[in-house]
């Protein structure tokens, strides 16, 4: 068997020049690569939204309408609690405190029942004799019971008036 | 190396500047212009053609997005060849294993008569064939034994004919290094391939 013949190294690897994937690769090339390329921008775009959505589940792991509905849920509560809290802000700068206060006292404390004048015994007589020797409760009892349209302080037997620079 | 300058064949960076503008098939032409000797620059990095395959697309496909930063201070091909070069040892790198699994492809028996390797009489020989498929073989192995660098400096200079300049730039070295990196290849594989050389 005759060998092939012995060359130096820059001859020999001449022959690595020869090994190629022939003419039809190359012909198609340019068509396989812009169809590589229209894949490629194809993947990128399926990855990114991939990613957002991956991202969105992570922050929000709960399906998409029980997130709506929990968050309008939470929203109604918060309305539910800052609402009467605000009305409750107005309501305390025009409630009267006092006149509950003098009412359970009035309704809890004994009354001296030695200087009430009995005029009649039926429950309305008392509580027109009662009202009859304490004034001062008449317009307290008005004021709970809906007649004066906003409440005046008491002191005594005639009413302050409102002082708002003092309202908070 | 450089593509030739007449009012037929535009250059490489008429062809880059008309990219920038927007002309889109004046990058297929660079395509087209650089496409095989691309492919032997990886081919020959690889010894796999399906790894050549993939990784060529994957340098024009990253030149094409790195255009825009494309300086014109370098050649458009040094540029290019870098990338490739780049490409493949990455490649190589990540994949970390003596490549065993060469695909090689087939060797034209009708260059390898106008090259020399085969004689006329040769060419219907099937065991002359035999032996060049076995030199093929030989020559891919030993190649492949070599530093990614090395190999990459053999394959410009030996096999894709850039000059030291060239390489040096391509490989992001001085030119003293291509030569450097250029002998000790050559002795390496003057040992792995010493029953296919001429004795010195």
């Amino acid at each position: 068997m005759s060998e092939i013949k012995k060359r130096d190294i820059k001859e020999l690897l001449q022959l690595k020049k020869l090994e190629t994937p022939g003419k039809e690769y190359f012909d198609h090339f340019l068509t396989e690569f812009q169809r590589y390329q229209r894949t490629e921008l194809l993947t990128e775009a399926t990855h990114s939204r991939g990613i957002l959505d991956r991202v969105g589940e992570w922050l929000f792991p709960i399906p998409r309408p029980a997130l709506a509905w929990s968050t309008a849920l939470a929203l109604l509560a918060i309305l539910a609690v800052a609402v009467p809290m605000n009305l409750g802000t107005h309501e305390h700068e025009t409630s009267f405190i006092p006149t509950v206060v003098k009412m359970d006292k009035v309704v809890n404390d004994p009354l001296p029942m030695d200087h009430v004048n009995f005029t009649d015994s039926t429950p309305n007589a008392y509580y027109t004799d009662v009202m009859r020797q304490q004034p001062e409760l008449q317009k307290a009892v008005a004021y709970s019971e809906g007649d004066l349209s906003y409440p005046r302080y008491v002191t005594g037997e005639s009413s302050a008036p409102r002082e708002t620079s003092l309202a908070f | 190396m450089k593509a030739e300058t007449n009012s037929h064949t535009p250059t490489d960076e008429e062809l880059v500047a008309r990219v920038h503008k927007g002309d889109i098939s004046a990058y297929d032409e660079l395509v087209v212009r650089y496409k095989e000797r691309l492919y032997g620059v990886i081919y020959n990095m690889t010894s796999n053609h399906d790894d050549t395959n993939d990784l060529l697309m994957e340098t024009f496909d990253k030149a094409y997005r790195n255009l825009g930063s494309f300086k014109e201070e370098s050649a458009f091909y040094t540029w290019i060849y870098k990338i490739a070069v780049n490409q493949s040892i990455n490649f190589l790198k990540k994949h970390n294993k003596r490549r065993k699994d060469l695909s090689l492809n087939d060797i034209e028996y009708e260059d390898a008569l106008q090259a020399g390797f085969l004689d006329s009489s040769d060419i219907v020989n099937p065991e002359r064939q035999a032996q060049i498929k076995e030199l093929q073989i030989k020559l891919n192995e030993s190649l492949q034994k070599l530093s990614n660098q090395h190999r990459a400096v053999v394959v410009l200079f030996d096999i894709e004919g850039l000059s030291h300049g060239e390489i040096g730039k391509i490989m992001g070295c001085s030119e003293g290094t291509v030569r450097s990196r250029l002998h000790y290849a050559h002795k390496q594989l003057q040992k792995l391939l010493e029953n296919y050389l001429k004795n010195e």
